[in-house]
């Protein structure tokens, strides 16, 4: 067996597994107490946000600090396609595709002008002038602080020429099957597994290479005469794309937009992700997205009432005790919770949660199963990826004098 | 005229303030290369640092009032009054000032225990690690706060005798120039801190040698002379002036514990406009961006482009950096 | 082609088909399973959930900790234990003080962190996992539109916490939504004829308005009465939200010519802004031979407190206020204030309030279904509850109660004795047409 044809076996095996896992999240994630719909939706859907945002950061290490707009421009055009024109999935998730994809290459093509931080804050600063307007002045597309809604009265033309009806507050649909509950997740899972196997292919292919070589030494790339712009360029509408169909998903399972989905915060939280889960690994940013939105969910929702019944097998003043030191960790303390994972995990981890795992399943014996050695692949990823971390010149900014 | 001129000095009077919010930051970045995404939580933190004063001065005696029998009401008279009557009175009043002899220790501190502890291991790491490293803290700060002294605002005036407005167009014999004593002194006292932190790094040897050691670590490593001391006392002089940044602040914005990540956007906007590490660059930006945005608040301006003050920090943002690659004052 | 429908309710059915056949796809159990349930959620054993939404990050996280005492003081209460509070008072009454229908009250909290999105996934957390049968909470218009319109599709009923644009009771009214707080317009017909009273006919005013919803709801509703009182208004000017600072659109109120500023601002907004305008002199001028005058149309305790003694003398409305003497707000602040040593907040009583009337909806219907819930409260008329004679308004859900216009208090005898009550506007003052332009909406029918 040739070397490429034992990689590519080993990539339909890791997306075999990748599938398996995702399709029978709704069986383990309940062991977790995640195991419900909407979280494993917001899973996926952030999950896809972060892989996008993966193949621009972590395969180009161009810091986007303005992604959220995407999203949100994906949730808007989504719900207004909705609006005007069916409440069937498919065309929504197109045209979110396309605009995030038009406005990303306009915004790209801006900012790429710029590297290290001067492109973070070109494209934070693009997010921030869309999140603003969206709120106030914009209100007639976005319907403000409210949020765009579809309403039974919307003219939804191709539905009505097809003769759907629709009633109540409309929900999207895939030819009839409502997206909802379940159905909505196992949605969002295949489009997450399409996103994932697109992104594989990406970091597989010269095009990644490429981009990978553009992160070890983008002056070296420009002196040998490979005019890196287009390159750059395509990471970032493509990682747009991303992040529009994620928006998309959004709107799709829950049909709402509202602006604060492009606020500095959200564009920040995909970058936490990533960051957290493992830069430049094809697992980490999934499982960064899925770490930060348990803990939103689930930490925050545990109250003394939850913490006393788990502690219950304890002697009362023990259970007391316990309930006291745990308390300011969980409910509204689940900030402080996050913010200590995100600093234990750099600190100890530097390649974020995958280079613990790597870790972990190097000290296994024996690591023979298929699980450990597609981890293991993974994890070497990682540090690859850290290696490249070390020389990388765009994201380092020069120092400039302090004069 | 009496309505620009009001404009102008309103812009200058918020671009000090970004000025200072923003020069701890631009310090670091400067000298140490670390991107500090907690730099919020110090300029908070020195907020709350008059809050804390306030509150030790102003422990009182207190009164129940007895027409309450539902929980404890009580009617509060600092012992500070009781004790030492005007003088007292006088003290309280001054606990905004008083806080900022205070905060410079207590923020060196502060400082010193971040480089030390934190941020010195984070030096040769890539910037992405940082960001994650000093959000983190940066959340974790803001939590220790909000669990200490709640979510809400909290009043901290400053002292009466400046609290109010000044005429200044009485000066010049224009009429309707009024403008805050404290916004005035906050303008005057940014410029101070500029300057020296300026002088610091440019008069002093201790500044040459941290220049210099920002240029080539080893061999400034090699002649002998211990850095690493060095930046980690540049830390705490920027966790200083972020410090007294939020003291100052504190009668203009009473603070809460949410007040850094408020900022933290836009200190990063104006440093990054002026050029990343450069003092001068951030002054400037700082001022330009106040000014702008004073502007592009009038009616007028926003009967015209309806939302421009919503956007034009960072419609300024972009076209700087499109103009000059490394923002106003940077160098390549 | 076939003509297919999709209406909420098949929707709904769809979604448990789907789920009951993903589960023996899956093989895992589900939560709601069409055969063994009437409607979502439907309490089956010993004990009814109820889904407490509230802030518990961001800026209205004390507001929002305050709204959970008060839920956690009603579950209380419902379940009979503690003293009773409101419960000795309300009337009619039909709640036992053995939980809801014979069964125990129990609560699950969330996070809304007064953003739509977090808000929704909080609620559908509820209700799909803790299997919550009606979610309650909020500190803004924005979330409790959301989320209430997520109740209706879900099939559950809201009962909303502190929301106070129009909006939620106008042209975004759901059938399953109900709020007890008041909103804009009763701000408005409320202060008005104080205004009046303290300042005169020939005011010219100038509006700082939050540029959102909310902002441009209350400036509509301030300008409309002001305006009829025959005052001006010199410039109405949206201001960002969370803008921090203030003093740039301070500047030009200065030599405007105006002599009221109207400050349509709620939280961090307002305490910035009001600090701010009281320390560019505002309250010392003397325009057109008046004294300026600074208006708050919508108070909070909570926030008042973040102003300090700026706050002293300005006018504004509220829901409620503890100092309040009828027996109702009396027994409320007793039981709140020995629980947790402090009066409650506006935010605490309606959410507290709510609570009481869910229940006390579920007994007169003899069910948790959320139709027979919204038949129950539909047209309710009760006492007791701390706002005189209130009745929930079959037409938009909406309560209608007397306003009480207040004034930062100048002489505190307490650290909470914040607010002073100027005047108690009777329900017939603040009363208006369901269907008036501009707020009329469509309950949509129910759900279940």
């Amino acid at each position: 067996m040739s070397v490429k044809e034992s990689s590519r076996a080993r990539d339909t095996m890791i997306l075999a597994i990748f599938s398996v896992v995702v399709l029978t999240a709704p069986l383990w994630a309940k062991l977790i107490g995640a195991g419900y719909p909407d979280l494993l939706q917001k899973f996926a859907i952030f999950g896809l946000f972060a892989i996008g945002y993966n193949i621009l950061f972590g395969l180009t290490g161009y810091l986007s600090f303005g992604h959220a707009a995407f999203l949100g421009i994906g949730s808007y055009t989504t719900v207004w396609s909705f609006k005007l024109l069916s409440m069937n999935v498919l065309p929504a998730v197109f045209f979110a595709i396309l605009l995030s994809g038009l406005f990303a290459a306009a915004i790209g093509f801006i900012s790429l002008r710029r590297t290290g931080i001067y492109f973070s804050i070109l494209t934070l600063a693009f997010a921030q002038m869309s999140y603003n307007l969206a709120y106030s002045v914009l209100t007639p597309i976005t319907n403000g602080e409210t949020g765009l809604r579809v309403l039974s009265d919307d003219p939804m033309v191709l539905d009505k020429a097809l003769g759907v009806e629709v009633e109540g507050s409309p929900l999207g649909t895939l030819f009839g099957l409502t997206m909802t509950g379940w159905s909505a997740f196992y949605f969002c899972a295949v489009v997450l597994i399409l996103g994932f196997w697109v992104s594989l292919k990406i970091f597989r292919s010269p095009f990644g290479m490429k981009l990978l070589a553009i992160k070890s030494n983008q002056t070296r790339m420009e002196y040998t005469g490979f005019n890196t712009r287009p390159y750059l360029l395509s990471a970032f509408v493509i990682s747009g794309m991303y992040a529009g169909l994620a928006g998309s998903l959004m709107a799709v399972t829950d049909p709402l937009a509202g602006a604060e989905r492009m606020q500095w915060t959200a564009s920040g939280e995909v970058v936490l992700m990533t960051i957290l889960g493992g830069v430049g690994t094809l697992f980490g940013p999934i499982l960064g997205a899925a770490t930060i939105k348990y803990f939103e969910q689930i930490f925050s929702a545990i109250n003394d009432q939850v913490l006393s019944s788990t502690f219950d097998f304890l002697p009362e003043l023990l259970n007391q005790f316990m309930v006291t030191i745990t308390s300011p960790f969980v409910g509204e303390g689940w900030h402080l919770t996050l913010g200590v994972l995100f600093m234990v995990i750099i600190i100890f981890m530097p390649g974020g949660l995958m280079e613990g795992i790597g870790r972990l399943i190097r000290l296994l014996p024996g690591r023979r199963g298929m699980a450990a050695q597609q981890t293991q692949y993974d994890a070497d990823v990682t540090i690859e990826a850290n290696a490249d971390n070390q020389t990388t010149t765009p994201e380092k900014v020069e120092k400039g004098d302090a004069s | 005229m009496d309505a620009i001129l009001l404009q102008i000095l309103n812009g200058l009077d918020k671009g000090g303030a970004y000025a200072l919010i923003a020069l701890g930051l631009t310090l670091v970045f400067g000298t140490l290369g670390v991107v500090n995404f907690a730099h919020g939580a110090l300029f908070m933190l020195g907020a709350f640092v008059a809050v804390s004063v306030q509150g030790l001065l102003t422990i009182s005696k207190k009164v129940k009032d007895e027409s309450i029998t539902f929980f404890d009401a009580y009617k509060e008279t600092p012992y500070l009054e009781l004790w030492w009557g005007d003088i007292g009175t006088a003290i309280i009043d001054f606990a905004v000032p008083i806080s900022i002899l205070v905060a410079i220790p207590v923020m060196l501190l502060i400082g010193l225990a971040m480089e030390r502890g934190l941020v010195r291991h984070f030096y040769k790491r890539d910037h992405a690690d940082q960001i994650l490293v000093t959000f983190g803290l940066a959340i974790v700060i803001q939590e220790i706060i909000k669990a200490n002294f709640g979510a809400n605002p909290i009043p901290t005036a400053a002292p009466a005798a400046v609290a109010g407005s000044a005429n200044i167009g009485a000066l010049f014999g224009i009429d309707g120039l009024v403008y805050p004593w404290w916004r005035m002194m906050y303008l005057v006292f940014s410029l101070a801190i500029i300057g020296a932190v300026f002088a610091f790094l440019h008069m002093t040897t201790f500044g040459m040698v941290v220049r210099a050691g920002m240029h080539d670590r080893e061999t400034v490593g090699l002649l002998g002379i211990n850095i690493e001391r060095r930046f980690t006392i540049v830390f705490g002089i920027a966790a200083i002036v972020a410090g007294l940044a939020g003291v100052m602040y504190t009668p203009i914005l009473p603070p809460d514990y949410h007040m850094g990540m408020d900022f933290l956007v836009l200190s990063f906007v104006v440093v990054v406009v002026g050029g990343m590490g450069s003092l001068g660059g951030a002054v400037a930006a700082g001022f330009l961006l106040g000014i702008l945005q004073s502007f592009a608040s009038m009616n007028e301006v926003k009967s015209i482009l309806p939302g421009i003050d919503q956007i034009i920090i960072y419609l300024v943002a972009v076209i700087i950096l499109l103009v000059r690659p490394r923002g106003l004052l940077g160098k390549d | 082609m076939t003509k297919k429908t999709i209406s909420t309710d098949q929707s709904r059915r769809d979604f448990l088909k789907t789920s009951a056949a993903t589960s023996l796809v899956a093989g895992a159990p589900m939560l709601f399973m069409k055969n063994a349930h009437a409607y979502v959620n439907e309490p089956k054993g010993g004990t009814v959930t109820l889904g407490f939404n509230v802030p518990q990050t961001g800026a209205y996280a004390d507001e929002g900790a305050d709204e959970l005492r008060a839920y956690k003081l009603a579950v209380k209460h419902l379940n009979g234990e503690g003293d009773g509070g409101m419960m000795n008072t309300m009337k009619p009454m039909s709640l036992k003080g053995n939980g809801i229908l014979g069964k125990k009250v129990q609560y699950v909290t969330g996070d809304t962190q007064t953003k739509s999105d977090a808000a929704r996934a909080s609620a559908k957390r509820m209700i799909e996992k803790d299997g919550a049968i009606m979610i309650t909470g909020g500190s803004s218009s924005g979330v409790a539109i959301a989320v209430q319109s997520l109740c209706q599709e879900a099939g559950v009923i809201f009962m909303a916490g502190l929301t106070h644009s129009n909006d939620t009771t106008g042209k975004d009214r759901r059938k399953h939504g109900f709020r007890h707080f008041f909103n804009t317009e009763m701000s408005g017909a409320a202060l008005a004829p104080i205004l009046e009273k303290e300042f005169g006919k020939d005011r010219t005013a100038y509006h700082l308005t939050a540029d959102y919803t909310w902002g441009w709801s209350q400036e509509g509703s301030i300008k409309k009465y002001t305006e009829n009182l025959g005052w001006n208004t010199k410039a109405a000017v949206r201001t960002p939200l969370g803008a921090g600072d203030f003093s740039q659109y301070i500047t030009p109120v200065l030599n405007s010519g105006a002599d009221v500023l109207v400050l349509n601002h709620y939280g961090k907004d307002m305490v910035n802004s009001l600090t701010q305008a009281v320390q560019f002199g505002l309250r010392d001028k003397n325009v057109n031979g008046k004294d300026f005058q600074i208006v708050v149309p919508l108070f909070s305790r909570l926030m008042a407190q973040g102003a300090g003694k700026n706050i002293k003398g300005i006018y504004g409305s509220t829901n409620w206020n503890w100092s309040l003497q009828d027996a109702g707000s009396q027994a409320f602040v007793k039981s709140f204030g020995a629980e947790y040593g402090f009066p409650p907040s506006q935010a605490a009583h309606t959410c507290y309030v709510q609570t009481l009337l869910y229940a006390n909806a579920c007994e007169m219907a003899g069910t948790f279904n959320p139709c027979g819930v919204a038949g129950a409260l539909e047209g309710f008329k009760f006492d007791g509850m701390g706002n005189g004679p209130t009745e929930y308004r079959a037409e938009d859900h909406q309560c209608f109660k007397d306003v009480l216009v207040v004034k930062g208090n100048e002489n505190s005898s307490s650290q909470f004795d914040l607010l002073k009550i100027v005047e108690v506007t009777p329900r017939s003052k603040v009363e208006y047409a369901h269907d008036m332009e501009g707020y009329a909406g469509n309950l949509g029918s129910c759900n279940a």
